[in-house]
């Protein structure tokens, strides 16, 4: 018995690429159309969506980790050493309260978008507070220009509005998530700057620039981008939702632009039928 | 029991035995020894069986299941004929739909859904813990996560698409295997073998299983959601591997499923089994079993001890201890526990068989007798499975009892001081003194259950071996009256040794149980007034740490830890079950 059953399975795993067998991917690029079991389960999972999300390039180190499909929504994860950071899925229609639209480069596609993120470049914003403040603040960028803080570009602007209340300056800077150097008629003496940031406790006074660079390093915010896009199109939306951080994040709305596509549901009908998965 | 033989008639047996014939007929002090019969090549032993019933059901299903999945994904041509089969049917089906008809499959499909499912499993896990029935929790648990595994990962593999007709109803993933059929299945047949005893019953509940499962796959079907073949394949695949795995991993024969509530360790030898045992002892040993009966079970957690009348003049019994390979997992499992908790105190390696085992009481048990030690004269070994089962037959000390119940004089503390003294000049340990296995029989101690002695055993042993056998003797007298008899046969060291050795770990739960009441009614504490009475001697280190304890403590936290990783994961909802 235990010869036949070996027998058996050895069989069937010879012929076992005899047939179309595994989900396969979602590729947007198949000439002929050919299509796979991903694509199918996909639109039986949201039969009135016209597109479907695609893969049109690979990139290093993207990994499509889960696939998935149930009724009414289907899509994948992407991964990167093993952490998902994107999650691309179609449903029949997606909740775009709060997004921003913009511009979706498709005739029957709109785009929205809901993102947060962290950019790569550090902004610092002088507030000088008298004249002779305002033109030690330009000495200073003078000589800090091109800083760079762990790789990452350090982009100065000096607040010059000198009418409004430095509270409300600072405020402001911190809405653009800028580091502050407040620099009085004393620091501009002395050569040294007075340091707010949002993520710091306290403001730390009496610093040098180069100081108050170091003390920036130690609590810079990792770069991040998270958050939603939506294309919304005739019976569906494909949602693509961004998590990442780090180095990825510098690049990942860029990436994902090029990489991912929109795989017109007819093609894969249309392909399965000709396979003759579709019987009529 | 009382006394048995003498020491001349248990010699005589045991002399005798190994020349009695096929043809000849004789009687051995008054048990009729029939002869014996060698099994001829090719035989099978009298216990291993054909698959009966379920058993041949399954296979068949699961050979079914195979032809139909090379049929289905190995060759484009068949795959593209059960397609159309499959849809054939499907859309025959669609056309009946109605109104009605849809609200009843809605309803027949909650039956596959994820809540329901639920509520099944943990009900039945709570069972089982409530039951005591831990091979049959983890059965369960090994039963679901296997199908649900194997399910999702051969669902990505073949990647079937749904079924090619308008869907009405809920569904999640790839189309093939039916992954709500398969999660019924498996559920309601781990339910019947773990819930419903052997027999009508569990049939009753199979057929019940099969109904409902039935209905699943009607429903299914009707709101498009699964291929026929789909749910077929799930029909016959679940049952299978459950099956598979609780025969394996918790055989019928081993675990037996009762209504009632404590732990069914020990093997059933009614049947089949209670067969095998009359004919292997008749062929084996020559002696004709009358009847067979459970004995001390409440005493025995490492094998199933039985007492057998044998066809004499007059009839008598012979003592049995029968072992297989969950006894065998057993003893692994209980050493593993004592190297975690205590490190090696002495050998701890496992036996890799059945035949080892009892090979090695065997071989203690004849080497206590030629050595002096008064125990049961053993008669051999009856193989019932080959490498799987084995009995091991001795003589039944027959009127015997524990020496805490019976009456103890000077000659009789002197006497079980000698067994320790015989023992310690022979280079031999039992490492298993407690009152149930010291007993008195015909005014003489004799030591019973010698499956955990040594040979050479280390000085720590042999002086834990007197501090139980003094303790025990203490229980009926007094702590003073005991040390100054053992003070007859050992130096006063060894006795302050003993107790520098003793901890609550080295005493046998039979014992420390006893002492604790002792302790509660009466305020002593013999163990500590055997330390004032014995010279000063520094306490005995027992921990030992090696580098297998290590790893076995480091497995067991890991395992502990996703023990309660996996509770924690259910109580939040997103767990397996």
């Amino acid at each position: 018995m235990r010869r036949l059953a070996l027998t058996v399975i050895v069989f069937a795993l010879a012929t076992g690429g005899c047939s179309n067998l595994g989900l396969g991917q979602a590729d947007c690029t198949s000439p002929d159309r050919e299509v796979s079991a991903a694509n199918i389960l996909t639109i039986q999972a949201v039969p009135t969506a016209r597109y479907t999300p695609c893969i049109r390039e690979s990139r290093l180190g993207w990994d499509t980790v889960e696939w998935f499909a149930e009724d009414g929504r289907a899509g994948f994860k992407i991964s990167r050493s093993i952490t998902p950071f994107l999650t691309a899925v179609v449903t029949p229609a997606c909740d775009i309260t709060g997004a921003t639209q913009v511009a979706s480069g498709e005739p029957d596609i709109e785009r929205f978008e809901d993102i947060e993120s962290q950019t790569p470049e550090i902004g610092i914003t002088i507030i000088p507070s008298s004249e002779r403040a305002l033109a030690r603040s330009r000495v200073i960028v003078d000589q800090l220009d091109e800083t760079e803080i762990d790789g990452r570009p350090v982009v100065f602007t000096i607040d010059e509005d000198a009418g409004d209340r430095v509270r409300a300056r600072v405020n402001l800077a911190f809405l653009f998530d800028q580091y502050v150097w407040i620099m009085s008629e004393l620091d501009a003496e002395e050569g040294k700057v007075e340091l707010r940031g949002k993520n710091l406790i306290e403001p730390i006074r009496g610093l040098t620039p180069l100081e108050a660079l170091d003390a920036i390093e130690d609590n810079v915010p990792d770069v991040f981008y998270k958050g939603k896009w939506y294309f919304v199109f005739d019976g569906g939306c494909i949602t693509y939702e961004f998590n990442a951080t780090g180095t990825l994040a510098e690049t990942i709305a860029e990436d994902a632009e090029e990489v991912f596509g929109f795989y017109p549901a007819r093609f894969v009908v249309e392909g399965a039928r000709d396979e003759g998965l579709i019987i009529e | 029991m009382t006394g048995a033989t003498d020491d001349s008639r248990r010699t005589s047996i045991a002399r005798e035995l190994p020349v009695v014939g096929e043809r000849r007929e004789v009687r051995l002090a008054g048990i009729r020894v029939a002869g014996r019969r060698r099994r001829p090549s090719g035989e099978r032993s009298s216990l291993e069986r054909d698959l009966r019933g379920a058993g041949r059901f399954w296979l068949i299903g699961g050979i079914v299941m195979i032809i139909l999945w090379i049929s289905l994904f190995a060759f484009p041509a068949s795959a593209d004929w059960w397609t159309r089969q499959d849809t054939a049917l499907l859309r025959r089906i669609v056309e009946i739909r109605t109104a009605a008809l849809t609200s009843v499959a809605d309803a027949v499909a909650l039956l596959g859904s994820e809540w329901f499912l639920r509520v099944l499993r943990i009900g039945t896990l709570l069972a089982l813990v409530f039951l005591h029935r831990w091979r049959h929790f983890f059965a369960v648990i090994l039963a679901i996560l296997a199908v649900q595994a194997s399910v999702e990962l051969i669902g990505y593999l073949i990647g079937r698409p749904r079924p090619f007709v308008p869907i009405i109803g809920g569904w999640e993933g790839p189309s093939h295997p039916s992954q709500p059929v398969a999660q019924l299945a498996v559920t309601l047949v781990a339910m019947a073998y773990t819930l419903l005893p052997s027999g009508r019953r569990r049939t009753w509940g199979f057929a019940a299983a099969g109904v409902l499962v039935g209905a699943l796959i009607c429903a299914q079907l009707y709101l498009g959601v699964d291929n026929p073949s789909d749910a077929l394949v799930s029909a016959l695949y679940a049952p299978a591997v459950t099956v598979v795995l609780f025969r394996w991993f918790a055989p019928e024969s081993a675990f037996p499923v009762t209504w009632s509530r404590g732990v069914a360790a020990h093997l059933d030898v009614t049947g089949p089994r209670g067969d095998s045992i009359s004919q292997a002892v008749r062929d084996q040993l020559g002696l004709e079993v009358l009847s067979i009966e459970p004995f001390g079970l409440e005493g025995s957690g490492g094998s199933t001890p039985l007492r057998l009348k044998v066809a004499g003049d007059p009839d008598q019994y012979v003592f049995a201890k029968l072992y297989s390979s969950t006894h065998l997992r057993s003893d692994r499992w209980y050493k593993i526990g004592r190297t975690i908790l205590y490190g090696s105190l002495e050998d701890e390696v496992r036996f890799v068989s059945v035949r080892r085992l009892v090979e090695y009481e065997d071989y203690i048990q004849r080497l206590m007798n030629a050595a002096g030690v008064p125990s049961a004269e053993p008669f051999g070994i009856v193989e019932l499975i080959p490498e799987r089962e084995y009995l091991m037959v001795s003589e039944f000390l027959e009127g015997s009892e524990e020496l805490t119940k019976a009456e103890i004089d000077d000659k009789i503390i002197d006497d079980a001081l000698s067994v320790i003294r015989t023992m310690w000049d022979a280079g031999l340990a039992h490492r298993d003194v407690k009152p149930a296995n010291v007993m008195l029989n015909r005014g003489r101690v004799v030591l019973i259950d010698v499956a955990f002695g040594t040979v050479r055993p280390s000085p720590w042993r042999q002086a834990v071996d007197l501090a139980n056998m003094m303790v025990i003797l203490a229980l009926r007298t007094d702590a003073e009256r005991v040390y100054q008899r053992a003070l007859l046969q050992f130096a006063p060291e060894d006795l302050g040794e003993a107790f520098a050795a003793t901890r609550s770990v080295t005493l046998p739960s039979q014992s420390r149980s006893s002492l604790a009441l002792l302790r509660k009614e009466q305020g002593i504490d013999l163990v500590e007034e055997f330390r004032r009475l014995a010279p000063p001697t520094e306490p005995i280190s027992i921990q030992r740490w090696s580098p297998r304890r290590l790893r076995l403590t480091f497995g067991a936290l890991i395992v502990g830890l996703l023990g309660i990783g996996f509770v924690v994961l259910e109580f939040l909802g997103v767990g397996v079950l």
